[in-house]
């Protein structure tokens, strides 16, 4: 018997998902989260009467932060310091040269999270093959340390050119570091990432020793409150490239942790996929102040190999979550030029939308979707009300500024938003060469259920899924996980068996590495390893990761093998082949200790408490579908038994959401009673 | 030369179709869409090329058009690039014989200059986007081959276009789906690098169609005459976006001179004159007193000084995401025939973005006299590239060329940035230098921000950049420097930045500066020195805030030996403190 405690912390709630195996029982809890100190909202709610479950009883405590990520938003982490390759002290700063806006005379790059005077250069280099060119000089890092001491710098970046082909030097500094007498944190670049692209890689391994003394100071403190609060079992924590890492990995890598409230969210929908079959499927997170989406083929997540925070690059394995500024709360805003715009400026939890009468002013979406009833009802999580009458009040300014009445102005509002999600699903998906046409939308987030017609509608879209608790369904997402840690590294050679060879050698260094990062505390679970080869026609510079069956971690396949998978996945993404010669580029090891959990989708459906049985009721609300206000059934969602079919209109409401099933859809609690809704489009 | 040379360009107007009904919502959802269709062009463009002149340096622009040849939407791209487009579309259609005979499936080709405000490399591709059977307008495509067997791989000496590639004047290249062989192979025929070609060639077939069912599918969803519609309403609002920033500059003719280095095949620097006239909200840009079109490569072909007018227009405006026609309306450009910036076949065109990177910056300055606030002062104001090309050991070709960074110029609100990329060539980035070191044989000894770069000012310009790159092996270059003559000027009394400059020290320790060169060898052990210019300084020196001063000596991007000249005041400040307090260190 297992029980699981999942906590997923975003900017406005926590919220937290707990599974008990042996009942098969959810407890889902929502609570505002305490900005000021993150872990109050955990301490405060395991300590609560209201869970009903113990904290004792629990073997994993699995959590999302976003820590790392506000840190870097912020700007709050330590002053720090950079030992770089002499002649190359300004890759943070340099960057790539690129002006992010094409038309913008003025623009500037982001300031560099280390100022020029702390990236200090050091005599050493390294060749592109990993030849030692010249040994690290080390008067330049005693000289480095009195500075790095003189300012009060707390965490160091070593990232010296050609590292990912040999650490020596950048190890060889790091000792001498110690040996003079430096003591704060040291991230070394050859660690962080061995892949090539120095501004990268630099970045990544900058924002790791940035975010280093924050997150462990937080995940530290949490793991030892949970203590403290009796619990015994396996601290985990989500990484953005998907799978969970132990407490002690994550405080080795922290960069790694820097986002997880998408990912977790996406790897949930891809649980349901695989466990329904789905073989197509796009979910749609919609939550206050962003929108994301990712494509989910043949039930895996996509994966990309760097990411993106705050205009920062990360060269680290990353859930391909495709996102825009744009959610419940962004601000509507009509521009110079007279045309209505939506987002990305947000009105946040504070003042929030005007309709929540916290004080905002401004309409945001949410506030149109008062206007049009689509939500139904006035009561929403955490004690909100809303107010219809604030809602309009808000809205009049701009629609007179275009002479519309403010109810066709929120259609207009809605109409904006929707589009542009459908834009960023096609961008998530047409430009992969997957039409969406043929995928399963599964909606979730706080106002995900409530744009799922609309978004299958723009996208010629036929079923629809919306799982329960979608509120919550991320920090659900973040059950779903496996234990798993992925190391790459760069090794350019022609495609041949020779090549293979020595790509084999390269593999088993990377999973002795994972071998010691899963460590002592999961003896007993047994490892799976996985391969996988970036390959490319020679030539090329962005290439494919092809997943390779292994034995134990050991290819087996021969070249031609490989080149027939490489051009059948070729053919699939870009339409077309090449005959030229084919490249490997990279190696990676994926380790996965598989965290068995058979009832848990099922669980989505088990919800503690009883279901609350009421008489359906009616409310007049605007249908996109007809075009005007007509009556739309209002329905509780535990009211909704498995096999019960519904026509549209309705609005179906939980404490966590609102659905929004217009005219012309219908919906069914699927037969299998695993899970909840899936919604299909009527033949017009 | 007479009046009857001169000519005027207009962007294309409105249709007679009333636009202001179509609704504002729908608008916005639509220019939105077309957007996203041209963003997926690029994409798969970018995703399947060969050349990294594609994907790194982004050295292509992707467009829709409507079937009037006006710009609807295009992908963030090379700006340069982007405002010729239109010429392209126009030349290849009536080239190969008119729209009415244009069938779906159909890609039309054109490299001549001329006709594309490039030089040969730069091959649009067109594709006439039929919508259920109806012509609603066009994908183009327009990208740097790596190779169209000019006389070198690079030139900076042509003198006139014959030499500079092979000219294909409009032809289709598929014939309703069809690819035509025997053209295609003609076209292979005509590269030093061909299997790069058939890699980018493929990608950019690959980039049209995706855009012409992004298109349609666009057309589809909104049915034609709300398209239509809302499309114009694009336009209308673009419109007022460029003419409520004009309409804020006093009415006056504004003149500016800029002097390019040389020609190319004589030593002699090229003084241009360009007058910005502003009236009301409409806006002249006048060439007419261009000097006559040069005996060697440096001619902008009318499409490219339109373009050029175009980016300057656009960036001072404050054009957001991207452009569209609506943005050109208010946009005059006067050109006189035979001149620098409406030169006559077939005079040589093969550095015609190098008078346009000058043109761009030169509007600026024009600006800068009416309203000093609504520009930035000089950048190093060029793209400071560098071709080469040789052997590997295994006897395999290499070929290597970019773009590089310089300072920008201060301006009312801010310091320049450091080490940017020219704007006309805005979304364009440096290749890493592991990439470098990984794919050719080269070894970088620096590429670092060179201090005392920047021009002096209240704001200060941004810092230029040194690089040295150290030949591993014997190879030839084709170096483009401009603006080695003269700095990215200051405005408001700022002060210029440093000139670009470009030396190879050789195994023998002699050192030769180049700044216009072709196929200059280049044997191993050499190194070539980049030092790429600072932008102008904005405003008085003696009007900066002392703090930002010591900022600057502390973080090493001026010397304090050097701000002791540009900055007595604050020097003379800290002296008089010594004396009071005696306690500051020397």
């Amino acid at each position: 018997m297992t029980t699981w405690f999942a906590v997923d912390i975003g900017g406005t709630f926590t919220d937290f998902v707990i599974y008990d195996e042996a009942s098969g029982l959810l407890n889902v809890a929502k609570v505002l989260s305490t900005p000021d100190a993150l872990e109050r909202a955990i301490e405060d709610l395991i300590e609560g009467e209201t869970l009903g479950v113990s904290i004792s009883d629990a073997s994993y405590f699995i959590q999302g932060t976003t820590v790392g990520l506000n840190t870097i938003l912020e700007r709050t982490g330590p002053t720090l310091g950079q030992l770089a390759t002499r002649g190359f002290r300004d890759v943070l700063e340099l960057r790539r040269g690129k002006r992010d806006e094409m038309y913008n005379l003025f623009w500037h790059p982001p300031q560099p999270l280390i100022p020029r005077r702390l990236r200090l250069p050091v005599s050493e280099r390294t060749t592109g093959e990993g030849r030692i060119l010249h040994e690290v000089e080390p008067i330049d890092i005693r000289e480095a340390t009195q500075i790095f001491t003189a300012n009060g710098v707390e965490s160091v970046a070593v990232a010296f050119i050609n590292s990912y082909a040999n650490p020596k030097n950048e190890l060889v500094a790091r000792d001498l570091l110690q040996e003079f007498g430096y003591e704060g944190e040291v991230s070394l670049s050859h660690e962080v990432s061995s892949e090539y692209r120095e501004f990268e890689r630099t970045s990544t391994t900058v924002i790791d020793a940035y975010v280093r003394p924050q997150v462990n100071r937080f995940l530290k403190g949490l793991d030892n409150k949970l203590k403290n609060l009796g619990f015994s079992g396996l601290f985990l924590i989500t990484r953005c490239g998907g799978g969970l890492i132990t407490l002690d990995e994550a405080t080795r890598r922290p960069f790694e942790t820097i986002q997880s409230g998408p990912v977790a969210g996406a790897m949930g929908a891809a649980e349901i996929c695989r466990h329904l079959g789905i073989k197509d499927a796009i979910a749609a997170d919609v939550g206050g102040t962003s929108f994301e989406t990712c494509l989910i083929a043949n039930s895996k997540l996509p994966m990309k190999f760097s990411g993106e925070v705050a205009d920062l690059p990360i060269q680290a394995p990353w859930v391909d979550v495709h996102s825009i500024g744009t959610g419940g709360g962004s601000l509507a805003w009509i521009d110079e030029g007279g045309l209505l715009r939506v987002g990305p400026r947000s009105a946040g939890s504070n003042p929030g939308p005007a309709s929540y009468g916290w004080g905002g002013l401004e309409a945001t979406v949410t506030d149109a979707a008062v206007a049009l009833g689509m939500l139904g009802h006035t009561k929403l999580a955490g004690g909100i009300t809303l107010d219809h009458e604030l809602a309009i009040r808000a809205l009049k300014p701009l629609a007179e500024r275009l002479s519309k009445d403010p109810i066709e102005l929120a259609i207009g509002v809605i109409t904006i938003m929707s589009a542009s999600m459908a834009n960023a699903i096609r961008e998530a998906t047409v430009q992969k060469g997957h039409d969406p046409r043929g995928a399963v939308l599964i909606a979730f987030g706080g106002a995900g259920p409530l744009f799922a017609t609309h978004l299958a509608r723009e996208l010629g879209i036929s079923t629809i899924l919306i799982p329960p608790h979608p509120g919550n369904f991320s920090a659900w997402g973040l059950l779903s996980q496996d234990i798993m840690q992925t190391y790459s590294k760069s090794i350019v050679l022609p495609l041949d068996d020779h090549s293979i060879d020595l790509a084999n050698d390269e593999i088993a260094s990377l999973f002795e590495r994972l071998a010691g990062v899963h460590g002592a505390s999961l003896g007993g679970k047994s490892e799976e390893r996985e391969v996988a080869l970036d390959l490319r026609y020679r030539g090329q510079e962005y290439s494919l990761t092809i997943p390779v069956p292994s034995t134990d971690g050991r290819i087996e396949h021969k070249a031609v093998w490989i080149v027939d998978e490489f051009n059948r996945r070729y053919e699939e993404v870009y339409g077309h082949l090449l005959g030229t010669p084919i490249e490997l580029v990279a190696v990676r090891a994926t380790s996965r200790l598989r965290l068995a959990k058979p009832a848990l989708v099922a669980s989505l459906t088990k919800v503690a408490g009883d279901a609350n049985k009421s008489a359906a009721d009616e409310v007049r609300t605007y249908s996109y579908a007809a075009g005007r206000w007509i009556p739309f059934a209002l329905i509780e969602r535990t009211s909704i038994q498995v096999g019960d079919r519904l026509e549209g209109p309705a609005i179906i409401t939980e404490p966590t959401s609102t659905t929004y099933l217009d005219s012309g859809f219908s919906l069914l609690v699927d037969e299998s009673g695993n899970v909840a809704i899936s919604a299909q489009r009527k033949v017009d | 030369m007479t009046e009857s040379d001169i000519r005027t360009y207009l962007a294309g107007a409105e249709t007679a179709q009333a636009s202001s009904d179509a609704d504002p919502i729908t608008t916005e959802v639509v220019r939105h869409a077309l957007i996203s269709a041209t963003k997926l062009m690029k994409v798969t463009l970018c995703r399947t090329a060969f050349s990294p002149t594609i994907y790194e340096h982004l050295d292509f622009a992707c467009a829709l058009y409507d079937r009037h040849i006006r710009l609807l939407a295009q992908a963030p791209s090379l700006p340069i690039f982007l405002g010729t487009l239109n010429f392209c579309v126009d030349a290849v259609v009536r080239a190969t014989g008119g729209a009415e005979i244009l069938v779906p499936g159909d890609i039309l080709l054109t490299t001549y200059g001329f006709d594309t405000g490039s030089h040969s490399q730069d091959a649009a591709l067109v594709m006439p986007a039929f919508c259920e059977d109806e012509l609603m307008g066009y994908a183009v495509i327009k990208a740097h081959w790596a190779d169209i067997a000019a006389k070198d791989p690079y030139c900076t000496d042509t003198v006139d276009n014959f030499q500079e590639g092979t000219i294909y004047p409009g032809i289709r290249i598929f014939r309703a789906g069809r690819l035509q062989e025997d053209l295609y192979r003609t076209v292979l025929a005509n590269s030093r690098f061909p299997e790069r070609l058939i890699g980018d060639f493929n990608a950019q077939v690959n980039g049209l169609r995706a855009g012409v069912k992004a298109f349609c599918g666009i057309v589809e969803k909104h049915g034609v005459e709300t398209f239509n519609s809302s499309i114009e309403r694009m336009f209308d609002h673009g419109e007022e976006i460029v003419r409520r920033k004009f309409a804020q500059i006093p009415d006056g003719r504004y003149l500016a001179r800029g002097i390019m280095d040389d020609n190319g095949v004589s030593d002699d620097p090229i003084p241009f004159d360009i007058t910005v006239e502003v009236r009301g909200s409409d806006v002249l840009v006048d060439y007419a007193a261009a000097p006559p079109q040069q005996p060697g490569p440096v001619n902008c072909p009318l499409p490219a000084t339109v373009s050029a007018s175009r980016v300057a227009i656009c960036a001072i405006a404050g054009v957001g995401e991207t452009s569209h026609e609506g943005h050109f309306r208010p946009i005059k450009v006067r050109v006189r025939k035979g001149t620098m910036f409406d030169p006559k076949p077939p005079a040589p065109i093969f550095l015609y973005g190098w008078p346009m990177f000058q043109a761009i910056e030169v509007i600026c300055l024009a600006i800068a006299k009416a309203m000093p606030t609504a520009v930035p002062g000089g950048s190093g104001g060029d793209i400071c590239g560098v071709n080469w090309w040789g052997e590997e050991q295994d006897g395999e070709k290499w070929y290597q060329a970019g773009p590089h960074v310089v300072g920008q110029g201060g301006s009312a609100q801010a310091d320049g940035a450091n080490a940017l990329m020219h704007i006309g060539t805005a979304a364009t980035g440096e290749t890493p230098i592991e990439l470098w070191e990984a794919r050719y044989p080269v070894q970088i000894d620096k590429w670092e921000l060179a201090a005392d770069s920047a021009g002096s000012g209240r704001h200060r310009g941004g810092l230029g950049v040194d690089f040295d790159i150290r030949m591993l092996r014997d190879c030839y270059i084709t170096a483009t420097f401009e603006r080695t003559k003269n700095p990215g000027w200051g405005l408001e009394g700022g002060k210029p930045g440093r000139k670009n400059s470009l030396w190879v020290e050789f195994p023998d320790g002699s050192k030769t500066e180049f700044a216009k060169a072709t196929r200059v060898p280049i044997p191993a052990g050499s190194v070539m020195a980049f030092r790429t210019g600072g932008g102008g300084g904005w405003g008085k020196p003696a009007d900066r805030d002392p703090e930002k001063i010591h900022e600057d000596i502390a973080n090493g991007y001026m010397t304090e030996e050097r701000c002791r000249e540009e900055y007595p005041h604050v020097f003379a400040e800290a002296q008089e403190n010594t004396q009071i307090n005696g306690t500051l260190d020397d």
